[in-house]
This record gives structure tokens, C-alpha cells and sequence, in this order.
């Protein structure tokens, strides 16, 4: 255990001081003491960020509930704080037991989003654990790392011992009774690992693997070093949802988070299809949970929460089968308790609109759009679903039932985009704002504001995009200058994200291993916070890609050819190879595919579930 | 029915400032089922209202909140109830049944009696604890600075805390820590801190305070008429 005297001096000094206390209703206090295998969850932003992700309650009970397993939670302490325990000698510590990470047996990093990776290393330094792989020996704990960007792990691939690809329910369960029964002989980091690359389906170790390279700089071939461990790594998925773990507790945090409010998984997945999004094509495919499973798991979540909202969180809510009866069955259920339903996204069509209506009989929720491109042709491009209609008819009901401000989020820099495509964000924006204005005197309430948000497209792996190379930070300012310049009306705010962010989470998301040394020089230099824009500084990155020889262009801007190997090939997420090409020239053509709900597109996953139940 | 409960705030839980302390006990009444009357409009929040924020960092155990219900209840059993579901360090200890014409807590509970504790920098010297905080309490003048928000910009302001201090007493000094009892006023009058008066022992007296080592707790609020 850490010196709690000093903790307590520590925390005298910081901004947030109950961001790193823990006690929280429903946090556990077993006795690590006697746990088999201790596992510290580490999430690489603040405490606020991270208790707002799901995944994260959901492992925290599943493994809490086992007998012989205990987790605890640590997050990367904001910059007051670091520097408190930098200079009182605080390692990075547990929040339950307040126990040094490098206590744990393993340590699991989720990965949310690629700038939290200097977090990740900052961390492991605070807690005084090797930052490389290599460097560690037995008597440090296992490091892991799993979510999202784990499907393209090589960019950490020196860093983390082990990856767990796709869903972790099942996987962290199955690694962590593998290691017990390790732990009970002489532990062996290396036959660990191997044991688990061979046994457990979705596990990435990358130290049993080699890369070569062309002059060119692509790769060459992979070589698998160990025998019998897997050349393709599958990901793992939960195929029935319903008798999937779900925790009946949810951490309740003390202070004001991202998301303080009960999270109702509905079902994983989504076949929208749209090109640019990488969790359409991992998630895949739609797995629902039942109407009886949910109210019974939200009765519990109030209960043990006092929570007064509950949050249908899933990739897109309104697309669950049975949403209506869902949403009146839980307004009726808790209407005397006033707790509300909130939706995090809505989209474009009338099933939405109704839904709305109904949610309004308890609580008001702001409205916020997403067309992500500006005309037609492009928005089919992108197979995003939504024609000028459906967003007509969203924003005059948003008016009518008296909402005044509105967002509306756009992408540039999408494949084949034109300047048209580009003033269509502005023609879009004004024709919003004329809308409000052309109605009845009567019915112009509130004070209208509408935000248009454009940000910078970076094509994720996994995705139909995932050869297409993004636009250069010069041509992003172009855009911006352009679009800057056409929108002259007070009402409407004009917001746009910074285009050097998006290229380095271009450079790290399509990155192979030798982006390693450059996140290691760039933490060395002091990056760290680097999705805040507060704490993004983006002349040492700059200065970290001239010190490690890496050439940036290739990785941001390079169209990529469909044979080339590419570095996450390895890693099969569902959808083939020939899915995705199939999809970009499909793109490239301004072809849509329709939602697979209907008829299935083929997109190769096998033993797909949806097939059965949706067509 | 408006109930008025004493509660405590204790251990690490003395980090939550009183926004989180505000959101704590509202779901607390809807895991205990408590029946909260809730304000009218578009966003219906409990009818709650807590006393001056205490400090961060400062432990208590006399807490206070009035809140409104809709139906009578036991008082037990409103202690109970909410017992059941707070965490352990912050419990109602008591709590009273109060009217439309019972002031607020704010107003009335504006004196406060505080332990304090901190390590001596310099526990080798031989002091006269006593007589250097009674020298103290002679001066006629105590001035600390204060920032304060005047418009966009914080200034500095020099404040006599002299008049606020109502008691400071030695409380026992060993293993090089040094124990105090001290009753301020702790409102629109004026105001003191525990900080401050440590602050000003270390300045104007011979003992002196790892300031950073404070450890701090409310132990008793009186009304003007210094009662509780
Ligand atoms: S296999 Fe067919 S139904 Fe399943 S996700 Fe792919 S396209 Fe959709």
C-alpha cells in the first residue's frame, strides 16, 4: 500500500482531489491479500473519462464476482496530481486498496481512442513497470491491453506483452483462470504468454511474431517464430447477449463524469454500413438483448444506482427491434421515481422522431445531427444512409416541439470530395436556420443557435477507407479557409477541429511496430493528455517523428494498394478483405449497400447470428 | 413535511465538494425511496438545501441539510432508510422536523468549533505552547490575505481575522504533531478557515507548522447565540 499520509498531502493539493479516492457506492472491498489473481484495470485518461465507459463497469463486476479474482481500478492521474506523486514518491495505485499497480499480477489497459497511448506509457512509468515488453521479467506484472484500437495493436506492439482482440467478457475470464493455474507452479512470463496465445482464441501476443520490411517501406512478411501459435488471429465475440454477464452494480462516481447516468446496452453491432466507421465493421454483427433481459437489468441499475436517467447505449440505439415498447415499458416502470430515458444519438428518420416524442414526456434532451457530409452524392459515397429529407423533417419537428439549438457534425477530407461537396455543409447549415426563421411569428420560440461542427477525417483500419490516404494538414486549413469564409451569419457557429490531432491519430491508427519508438520518444519529450486540446502540443510530436526516423507521410497521407500486406492484416475482425474493396470501389462509384438487416450482403463473417434472425 | 439531518462527512470522503455531496444524497432518495418533493419546470430537481460549503479537505460530524418531502415519514425511519443506502462515512446521526419559519442553516449556524492537527516542523525546541498562542490572542490585530473575485480579475485583500477567532486552545502536543481546538466564525460576518489559522500561528508565533500535514475536523456549529 501506498503512504496514505502522503496521498493525503497530495490530495490537499490538487484541483479534483476525489477523482483518485475511489469508495464509490458499489465499488468492492475484498481483500486483495487473498485474491488468486489481482488484475488492475487501468484506463489511459482521467478518472472522469473513464468511468463513463461502459466496458469497464461490465469487466470490474465480472471479475469482482469471481471467487478468486479481484479487480481494481487506476486511471491516469491529471497533470496536478502527477506532479504530487512525482515529487511525494507516490507510485500509481489502485483505487480500492490503494496497492501500487506493480502489486498487480496483470495490469489491462483499455483502448479507447489512439491519443491516450502516451498515457499508457506515462502510466506504467508512475507505477515504476518497464515501459518495454522486453525489459520486464517476472516480477512485473503482465501488461495487457484490449477495446477498439487493440484491433490494430502493432503500434504498442513493444509496449504490451498481450492483446485481447474483440469482445472481453468470455477472454478475461479463460486468461485469468490460465493464469492462476500458472501461478500455482513456477511462473514463466514466456510460457504464460505462450499458453495463452495457443489456447485462448483472440489472444495477440506480438512478441511470437516478426515483421520484415521492403524498401519501400511496407511490409514484406509476417513471421510466426513459436509453433502452433495462430498465424490469424480471430476476434472474440459474445454470441448470445442474453446470457451474456451483465452487472447488476454500476459504479456510482462521487463527482460530476462524462456520463452520469445508468447504461443500458440494448444489443452490439450495427450494419448501417457506413464507410467511414470502424466499429460498424468490428462490432459486427447485430446481437440484440431481449426486451425481458433489459427492464429486468434496469430495475436492478436503479436500484443499486439512484441514478435518474438511463442511457440506451448501443452504436445506434433506434435501430433495436423492439424500441418502442422498450422505451414505454421503462417510462411506466419508473415514471413515479422520475427516472428519465435518454438517447446519445438519434438519427435522421421518422422511427427516431417518434421515439423522441415519447421520451419528452419526462425530460428534455438537446438535439444534435449528424449528415457527416454535405451532399447528397457524398453522403452516398460514405453509405450514410440519410437524404436532405429525412434531416428536413427532424429539424422542423425539433423546432415545432420548441427545441432553438441544434448541432450538426460533418467530416472533410472524405474520399473524392469536391468544393460542392464542401459548400453543401454551408448550404445545409443555412437552410436550418431558414427553416427556424420562415415559421409562423408564433411558433419562433427560443433563441435559435445552431452549431455546424466539420472535423478531419481519418480512415481507420478495418473500414472500406482503410487504403485511402488522408488529406494533408495544409489542404485541411484550405478546406477550413474556404468554409470559414462562407459562413457569415452570427447564428450559426462554425466550430472545426484541429487538423494536426487528426493526422497524428492518422499516423498512430494505421501504424505498424515501428510507430512504437515513436509514441516512446514522443512520451519521453512529454506528450501525454494528447486528445486535449489543452495539453496537445503538436511541436513535439513533430520534433518525436524527426528523432525516430519514422516518415509520417507514408503512414497519414499514402494511398495504400489493395495487395499491399497491410499491418493489422493478420487480425481477422469479421468482415473479408474482399468486403472492404468490394466497399471502396463501391464508395468510389457513389453506390450505396443497404442496411444487411434486410438481405444479407455477404460480408464474410461466419456463423454470422443475424442471419437467422433478420433475414 | 421539511426535515432538517445532521450528518457526518468523514475519511477520504472529505474530498467531495458540495456539488457531489448535492447529487449523493439525491440518489440516495431515490435508493431509499424517500418521498422528495421535487421543484417544479422543465428539469425537475429534489427540493434539497445544504448549509455553507465546508472546506475541502476538512472532515465533519455535524453536517446539516433540510429537504422537503411529500408524505409525512418516522423521522427513524428517514434515518434509516438513508442510512441503509449512504456510504459510511457520510450517516445521518439525527434529524428534526422544521417549518416554513425555521431559518436556513445557513443562517443560523454561523459558528464552528474545529480539531486541528499538524506536524511541528520544529518539535526539538522547547515552547511554551500556551503562551505562544495566548500572545497570539493578544494582538488586537491578525491580518491574513484573502483573494477575492472582483469582476473577471481575483485580488488580494488584507483581512483582520482577529474578531472571528472566538477560541484557540492548545490540545495536546506528542510524537511531534501538535493538536488544536479553535471556534470561528464561519459565515457572512466573517469568515476563517482552518488553513488561515495555521497559517497565522506559523507567521506570528514560535511554533511551526508543516502546513501541509493539517488534518482537520468540524465538530460542533452553533448558532449566533452560540448554542447549538
Ligand atoms: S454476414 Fe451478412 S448478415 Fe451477417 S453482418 Fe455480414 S452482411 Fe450482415
Amino acid at each position: 500500500m501506498i503512504n496514505i499520509k502522503n496521498l493525503d498531502k497530495a490530495l490537499k493539493k490538487v484541483e479534483k482531489p476525489a477523482r483518485y479516492i475511489g469508495l464509490e457506492e458499489n465499488s468492492h472491498n475484498k481483500d486483495i491479500n487473498h485474491a488468486k489473481v489481482k488484475f488492475a484495470f487501468a484506463f489511459p485518461d482521467v478518472y472522469e473519462v473513464g468511468m463513463s465507459h461502459l466496458g469497464l463497469h461490465i469487466l470490474y463486476n465480472l471479475i469482482n464476482d469471481q471467487q478468486d479474482f479481484v479487480c481494481e481500478r487506476t486511471f491516469a492521474p491529471w497533470f496536478d496530481m502527477e506532479y504530487q506523486m512525482r515529487d511525494k514518491n507516490i507510485e500509481l495505485y489502485t483505487l480500492e486498496s490503494k496497492e501500487e499497480v506493480r502489486n498487480f499480477d496483470i495490469v489491462g489497459f483499455t483502448l479507447q481512442y489512439e491519443l491516450s497511448y502516451t498515457n499508457l506509457l506515462n502510466m506504467l512509468d508512475l507505477a515504476k513497470i518497464p515501459i518495454l515488453s522486453k525489459d520486464r521479467d517476472e516480477t512485473f506484472p503482465i501488461v495487457i491491453a484490449g477495446g477498439p484500437c487493440a484491433f490494430n495493436p502493432e503500434p504498442l506492439a513493444d509496449f504490451i506483452d498481450l492483446f485481447l482482440i474483440g469482445e472481453g467478457e468470455e477472454a478475461t475470464l479463460e486468461l485469468l483462470e490460465l493464469y492462476k493455474k500458472h501461478k500455482e507452479g513456477d511462473f514463466n512470463k514466456k510460457e504464460f504468454l505462450y499458453d495463452a496465445a495457443t489456447k485462448i482464441e483472440g489472444i495477440y501476443v506480438p512478441s511470437f511474431y516478426e515483421i520484415f520490411y521492403n524498401k519501400d517501406n511496407t511490409i514484406s512478411k509476417r513471421v510466426v517464430l513459436e509453433s502452433k501459435v495462430p498465424e490469424i488471429i480471430k476476434k472474440r465475440r459474445v454470441r448470445d447477449l442474453d446470457k451474456m454477464y451483465c452487472p447488476e452494480r454500476m459504479l456510482v462516481p462521487y463527482i460530476e463524469t462524462v456520463h452520469d447516468r445508468i447504461s443500458l446496452e440494448l444489443f452490439r453491432g450495427c450494419t448501417h454500413g457506413c464507410r467511414f466507421c470502424e466499429a460498424g465493421f468490428i462490432y459486427r454483427p447485430i446481437r440484440e438483448k431481449s426486451v425481458d433481459t433489459l427492464l429486468c437489468q434496469a430495475e436492478k441499475l436503479v436500484d443499486s444506482t439512484g441514478y435518474d436517467t438511463i442511457s440506451l447505449s448501443s452504436l445506434s440505439s433506434c435501430d433495436y427491434t423492439q424500441l418502442d415498447l422498450l422505451i414505454h415499458s421503462l417510462l411506466d416502470k419508473f415514471e413515479d421515481k422520475k427516472v428519465g430515458v435518454s438517447l446519445p444519438s438519434l438519427r435522421l428518420d421518422s422511427i427516431s422522431i417518434d421515439i423522441l416524442k415519447e421520451i419528452e414526456r419526462v425530460r428534455k434532451t438537446s438535439l444534435t445531427f449528424a449528415p457527416e457530409a454535405g451532399s447528397q452524392r457524398l453522403r452516398d459515397v460514405i453509405n450514410k444512409g440519410v437524404n436532405e429529407s429525412d434531416l428536413e423533417m427532424a429539424v422542423s419537428y425539433a423546432f415545432k416541439e420548441g427545441y432553438s439549438k441544434i448541432k450538426l457534425y460533418f467530416m472533410m477530407g472524405l474520399p473524392t470530395e469536391t468544393e460542392d461537396d464542401l459548400i453543401g455543409i454551408r448550404d445545409l447549415s443555412y437552410k436550418v436556420k431558414d427553416m427556424f426563421f420562415n415559421r409562423p411569428k408564433e411558433e419562433k420560440v427560443g433563441n435559435f443557435q445552431l452549431t455546424t461542427s466539420v472535423s478531419c477525417f481519418v480512415p481507420k483500419p478495418f473500414t472500406p477507407f482503410q487504403w485511402h490516404g488522408q488529406d494533408s494538414i495544409e489542404k485541411f486549413y484550405d478546406k477550413i479557409d474556404l468554409l470559414k469564409k462562407t459562413f457569415k451569419d452570427p447564428k450559426i457557429k462554425f466550430n472545426y477541429h484541429d487538423p494536426r490531432v487528426s493526422y497524428m491519430e492518422a499516423i498512430i491508427s494505421r501504424g505498424d511496430r515501428r510507430i512504437s519508438n515513436l509514441l516512446l520518444k514522443a512520451w519521453e519529450y512529454g506528450c501525454k493528455f494528447d486528445g486535449w486540446s489543452s495539453a496537445f502540443n503538436f511541436d513535439i510530436w513533430q520534433k518525436a517523428i524527426n528523432d525516430s526516423g519514422i516518415d509520417p507521410h507514408f503512414y497519414a497521407n499514402r494511398t495504400r494498394d489493395f495487395d499491399e500486406i497491410l499491418p493489422w492484416d493478420f487480425i481477422n475482425a469479421g468482415p473479408t478483405k474482399k468486403t472492404l474493396i468490394r466497399e471502396y470501389n463501391k464508395a468510389l462509384d457513389g453506390n450505396i449497400t443497404p442496411d444487411c438487416r434486410e438481405v444479407c450482403n455477404g460480408c464474410g463473417i461466419d456463423n454470422c447470428e443475424m442471419r437467422g434472425v433478420f433475414n | 413535511m421539511k426535515i432538517r439531518a445532521k450528518y457526518t462527512k468523514l475519511g477520504y470522503l472529505k474530498y467531495l465538494s458540495h456539488l457531489d455531496l448535492v447529487r449523493l444524497f439525491n440518489r440516495s432518495f431515490i435508493r431509499a425511496d424517500i418521498p422528495v418533493r421535487y421543484s417544479e419546470g422543465f428539469n425537475p430537481h429534489p427540493k434539497l438545501s445544504l448549509g455553507n460549503p465546508l472546506p475541502l479537505g476538512i472532515e465533519s460530524v455535524c453536517e446539516y441539510f433540510d429537504v422537503e418531502l411529500t408524505e409525512n415519514i418516522e423521522l427513524n425511519e428517514f434515518n434509516n432508510r438513508l442510512n441503509e443506502v449512504l456510504p459510511k462515512w457520510i450517516k445521518i446521526i439525527e434529524s428534526k422536523e422544521i417549518d416554513e419559519l425555521t431559518p436556513s442553516i445557513s443562517s443560523t449556524m454561523c459558528i464552528t468549533e474545529y480539531e486541528i492537527s499538524a506536524d511541528l516542523t520544529n518539535p526539538e525546541e522547547e515552547i511554551d505552547y500556551s503562551c505562544e498562542i495566548n500572545r497570539l490572542l493578544d494582538f488586537s490585530n491578525i491580518d491574513i490575505e484573502k483573494k477575492k473575485k472582483k469582476g473577471k480579475n481575483k485580488v488580494t485583500i488584507k483581512v483582520n481575522i482577529r474578531p472571528f477567532i472566538l477560541k484557540l486552545s492548545i490540545n495536546g502536543v506528542y510524537d511531534g504533531s501538535i493538536k488544536f481546538k479553535s471556534i470561528v466564525l464561519t459565515g457572512e460576518k466573517g469568515n476563517v478557515k482552518p488553513s488561515e489559522l495555521l497559517e497565522v500561528i506559523n507567521k506570528n508565533t514560535k511554533i511551526k507548522l508543516d502546513l501541509d500535514s493539517m488534518n482537520a475536523r468540524k465538530i460542533a456549529s452553533y448558532t449566533n447565540e452560540f448554542e447549538e
